[in-house]
Formats: structure tokens, C-alpha cells, sequence
């Protein structure tokens, strides 16, 4: 299984045009495919700074942060 | 009756500007108005030499940043982002060419919004926040689309950091480990999030990354969980541009001047003596050789650094400046001057290259067109208008008549010297032009001024022979630049006044 470190922004760009290209919420779609791709993930958390995160949240908060189209 | 001559000395070495107080407060050996002169090694004042001009860039564009690209294999490369949107390079700028010659990197990229440069793995890598992150091995361009839109980099504990996206204005993100082709999904952190204007630069340390907002400090200590801390309530960055590194210590331009990081408190605030620059109140007249921050383009100042001073280019809408600071010196002098190019200076940028074997340059790209000159490299002919003003003069008695009996100055080459009388800028007698004893060491000149006045301030200016810098080893470039000799220069200044009481009128 990969390691959640070595998602990249690559993949999740590729995701994010996934999503906007099929007119599906992005997040949504995102949270999905990461869960399908990640067995686990939605139980894992990571520290940022002084506080800790759901990968997941912390993964689609930053999807707008992404290019637009694809 | 007359009372005893007294002497004001004015010795070295000489203070710099100071405009944070009364003109009639400053120390003898500090400067009203300082444009142009610089300091040797001993705070002596001296006629720099001219700038030499390397041509123009392109024709109709300005500069928008610059960047020294110096590799382990390969000439050394001058990278600049120009208005019209374009990349180039030039690798004849360090030879003594009067034209420099350049090669498009790319076009089509942002014509407002400045290229930051790292140079890291044998590549520069570049972003603005508009473009694609890209990279640069001094043949081939590369870019990055999904990497993020950030403008700011640093590099720390061996990775790229990137912040100055827009999107996410409060946001760093860090590249894999020793790969800034790869940006990990989960390698970001929000520093205060939506708590101000967002980040304004970064920089690294031995121990921390330094993240600057507009009005606060802050630093990332730990590179894995990014676990960081405000370091300064009261101070940010103005400009990423204007953080620049200067014998060891880090200096950068806030809304209440330059400051000096001091690793985990908050920094120190150095310019004390120039302090009006950066107040809203206090407006300028150009008679004291400085005009107020414009805070429109306070983004775009650009710091510097060259042998023993750090400098940062101020633009405006109508002309440029620059402020110098001499930290090693003991007095710690500024001064300003102007560009020889303004008032068509939109902008200035300035990098300082040290080649092997030869001595360090000092290169600046600026005006509109953008025009490359090698400062300090010019003719020996060539010459700056240089100017210094004391301070007012009273001997601490404002309404006793004085009698200035002479001047004498410990100086080398021609200068000229005015005495101004009474506060009034207009009122003034040329007692001495081309004052030239022709010796080449110092020596002293004594003026018989023959002047009355209740207060006095001497005004020395200079535009003949400029300052020589002796050349110890080769030929190009390194005959250009070393060790400082000013031609034209001041040392030391004695007034000898007699008192002569009140006048009735």
C-alpha cells in the first residue's frame, strides 16, 4: 500500500479534472476515489503546526488550490 | 568684545544621514543630506566611481527581477524577467563588453508579476504566482503545472518551500524531499489563517523557515509536522524582494523600516536615523535627497548586498531611489542616491555575483528601457554628482552672532564647499571650488571663510574624479573592482568660529 505521503499533487490534480470534467463536486469526488485508492484513509489523521487533521479533510481542503481545467 | 575662537571638529569616521531629528541636534559627524559619496573601510566619504553601462535589454521593456544563475559547470548566467513577459540570460555580462548580449529563455509569461528565483540541483527554479512553476539548467526550461501557484521560495532542510498563492494566501507548501519536481498533496500548512493580508516572504535560517505577513513574524521549526510560532507581533515584510542576506544576518524592509532578524524574537529595527522614510506623515522635500516610501509599490523593493553594505532599490511612479546601509561600520552610516538613469526609473534591481579568482560585482538592471550597467565599473573619466550636508551649526548659542573664521578639511582630489547661513537654505557663499592641494595622500586645505552668521552648515559636493578600485590580480573584470581609494574624498572637517555676541539691530 502507498504511504499517504507520497500522494501527490499530480494525482490529485488528475482527480480534480476528473471531477470538474464529469461536472461531479470535487471534494466529493476526491474523498471517493482517495477512500476507493486507500483503504484506511479515512482513519488516518496527520499534524499540521499545533493541530491534528483528517488526511481526508486536509486533502480536499485544498483542492481549490488546484489548476482549473484540465 | 570678540570671545575665544572655538573649533568644531567634525572626525572621522562620518556618521550617515541622520533625519530623525532637529537639524540643529545632530552630532557633528552626522549628515543632513548624503547623496552619492560612499564609505571606504574607514568611514571616510569619497566619490564612488560611475556605474558602467552594459546597453539596453530590449528596447521599450523594464525589469521586472533578476537573479545570478552560478553554476559547478558552466559560465555564469544573468537571468531577468522583463515587462514584455519574456526570460533571458546573458553570460557576457561579466566580461568588459560595453554591450551585453542576450538569449530568450521564454515568452508569453506575466508582464507584472516578478519571477522569484532558487538556484538548487544545477537548476534555477522560478515561480510568480501566475505561471506555471518552471526550472531552468541553463539550456532546457521545464514547468510544473500541478505544482502549486506560489511566488515566494525558499529553500530549507533540503526542500523547496513555496508560498504567495493567491488562492490561499496564508498557506506554505514544501516539495518532497530533494525534489522540486514533486509536491506532496499533504505537505502544506496555513500560518494564522485568515488572520491578516496573508504571507509577504520567506526566508530560511540555520533553524527555522521565517515566514513574513505584512505586519507580523512568524517561523516554521520543524520540518515534518511544520510545528511553528509568532516571533513578532509588530513587524512584517513589505516586500519578498527586499529580504536579503548581508554578512551572516538577514535584513528586510517593514512598514516601520529595515529590520534585522534576529532568529526567535522579534527583529530589530535598524534604520532609525531614516525613520521619516517610512512614517505617512512626514513628506519629503527632494532638497534632503529623499522622497517618502510609496507605498503603491512598496512590493517591489528590492534588497541588495555588496561588499561592506546592504542596499535596497525604493521605486516610485516618478523616480527611484536607493538607501545604503554600512552595518560594519562603526557609526552603522546610510545614505541615498539616486540611479543614474531616473527620472525615467520605474524600477531597479540589483545582484551581486563573486566569480573564482576575481572580486565581487555588483550589477543592476533598471529604467525604462531597462538598461544593465555594472556598478562601480565605469570609466575612470566617468563621475556621480556627489553632495554632503551638515548639520546646522550654533556652538548651542541660536541668537549669538559668529564670526566663521576658516574651514579646513582633511581631504584628497577637487571639491568644492559652501558655507550656508542662518536655517536658510538659499543663503549660502561658494567659499572654495576645485579645492585641490594635488597630492594623492590626505592632506589638509585650510579656507579663510571671512563669513558672519548666527548659524551655520557646510554643504561639500563633488563631481570630479571618481574613486579608484586597485586591481591585485588578472585582467577583465578584476581589473575593475577591489579594494577601495577614493580620489576624491573627505576625512575630516575643522570650523573655527569666534563669538561676537548678540547683534542689535
Amino acid at each position: 500500500m502507498a504511504r499517504l505521503e507520497d500522494i501527490t499533487r499530480d494525482e490529485i490534480q488528475t482527480l480534480v479534472n476528473a471531477a470538474r470534467n464529469s461536472g461531479q463536486n470535487e471534494g466529493e469526488y476526491v474523498r471517493a476515489q482517495l477512500t476507493a485508492r486507500y483503504p484506511g484513509i479515512e482513519n488516518q489523521s496527520i499534524r499540521r503546526g499545533p493541530n491534528v487533521f483528517s488526511v481526508l479533510d486536509y486533502l480536499v481542503e485544498d483542492t481549490d488550490s488546484y489548476a482549473t481545467g484540465s | 568684545m570678540p570671545q575665544a575662537a572655538k573649533e568644531l571638529r567634525i572626525p572621522p569616521p562620518f556618521a550617515g544621514i541622520n533625519l530623525a531629528t532637529g537639524v540643529d541636534k545632530l552630532q557633528p559627524h552626522e549628515a543632513l543630506n548624503l547623496r552619492g559619496f560612499e564609505f571606504d573601510e574607514y568611514g571616510t566619504l569619497g566619490v564612488p566611481r560611475a556605474p558602467k553601462s552594459l546597453g539596453t535589454v530590449v528596447v521599450g521593456q523594464k525589469v521586472l527581477s533578476a537573479h545570478i544563475f552560478q553554476r559547478s559547470v558552466g559560465a555564469t548566467q544573468l537571468i531577468i524577467h522583463l515587462d514584455d513577459g519574456s526570460l533571458r540570460f546573458s553570460t557576457d555580462f561579466l566580461t568588459s563588453s560595453t554591450v551585453a548580449t542576450w538569449t530568450t529563455i521564454a515568452t508569453g509569461l506575466s508582464t507584472t508579476k516578478p519571477f522569484h528565483y532558487i538556484t538548487w540541483l544545477s537548476k534555477v527554479w522560478m515561480a510568480n504566482g501566475v505561471n506555471d512553476f518552471r526550472s531552468w539548467d541553463g539550456a532546457a526550461s521545464a514547468t510544473f503545472a500541478s505544482a502549486p501557484k506560489g511566488a515566494f521560495l525558499a529553500l530549507w532542510r533540503d526542500t523547496m518551500w513555496m508560498s504567495g498563492d493567491t488562492t490561499n494566501p496564508d498557506r506554505i507548501y514544501q516539495c518532497a524531499a530533494g525534489d522540486p519536481t514533486v509536491w506532496p498533496a499533504l505537505n502544506f500548512v496555513d500560518i494564522e489563517k485568515g488572520a491578516s493580508k496573508g504571507i509577504t516572504g520567506i526566508t530560511s535560517v540555520e533553524s527555522s523557515l521565517v515566514t513574513f505577513k505584512l505586519l507580523t513574524t512568524h517561523i516554521i521549526y520543524d520540518p515534518v509536522e511544520y510545528t511553528n510560532r509568532r516571533i513578532d507581533s509588530g513587524k512584517g515584510c513589505l516586500s519578498h524582494f527586499s529580504i536579503v542576506g548581508h554578512m551572516g544576518a538577514i535584513y528586510f524592509v517593514s512598514h516601520l523600516g529595515v529590520c534585522r532578524f534576529l532568529g526567535d524574537g522579534p527583529s530589530e529595527i535598524v534604520s532609525d536615523k531614516i525613520q521619516p522614510m517610512f512614517d505617512d506623515l512626514y513628506v519629503f522635500g527632494t532638497a534632503l535627497g529623499a522622497q517618502a516610501l510609496d507605498t503603491d509599490r512598496e512590493t517591489h523593493i528590492w534588497g541588495f548586498s555588496f561588499e561592506n553594505f546592504v542596499g535596497w532599490y525604493i521605486p516610485s511612479n516618478s523616480w527611484s531611489q536607493y538607501i545604503k546601509y554600512f552595518p560594519s561600520l562603526p557609526e552603522k552610516p546610510w545614505l541615498f542616491g539616486t540611479p543614474t538613469e531616473v527620472p525615467s526609473a520605474n524600477k531597479s534591481v540589483a545582484v551581486s555575483v563573486r566569480e573564482p579568482g576575481e572580486y565581487q560585482q555588483l550589477y543592476r538592471v533598471g529604467g525604462s528601457p531597462a538598461i544593465l550597467v555594472r556598478e562601480y565599473g565605469g570609466d575612470i573619466t566617468d563621475a556621480l554628482a556627489c553632495e554632503w550636508s551638515s548639520a546646522w551649526f550654533d556652538w548651542d548659542m541660536p541668537t549669538e552672532e559668529k564670526y566663521v573664521d576658516m574651514v579646513q578639511i582633511l581631504h584628497r582630489g577637487p571639491l568644492d564647499v559652501r558655507i550656508k547661513r542662518n536655517y536658510d537654505d538659499d543663503e549660502f557663499r561658494e567659499v572654495a571650488t576645485g579645492l585641490d592641494h594635488g597630492e594623492p595622500e590626505l592632506q589638509e586645505s585650510t579656507i579663510y571663510t571671512d563669513e558672519y552668521a548666527r548659524s551655520i552648515q557646510l554643504y561639500i559636493s563633488s563631481t570630479a574624479n571618481p574613486g579608484e578600485r586597485k586591481s591585485l590580480v588578472g585582467s577583465g573584470v578584476s581589473g575593475l573592482a577591489s579594494i577601495t581609494r577614493f580620489q576624491s574624498a573627505i576625512a575630516a572637517v575643522t570650523v573655527t568660529a569666534q563669538l561676537l555676541g548678540k547683534m542689535r539691530r
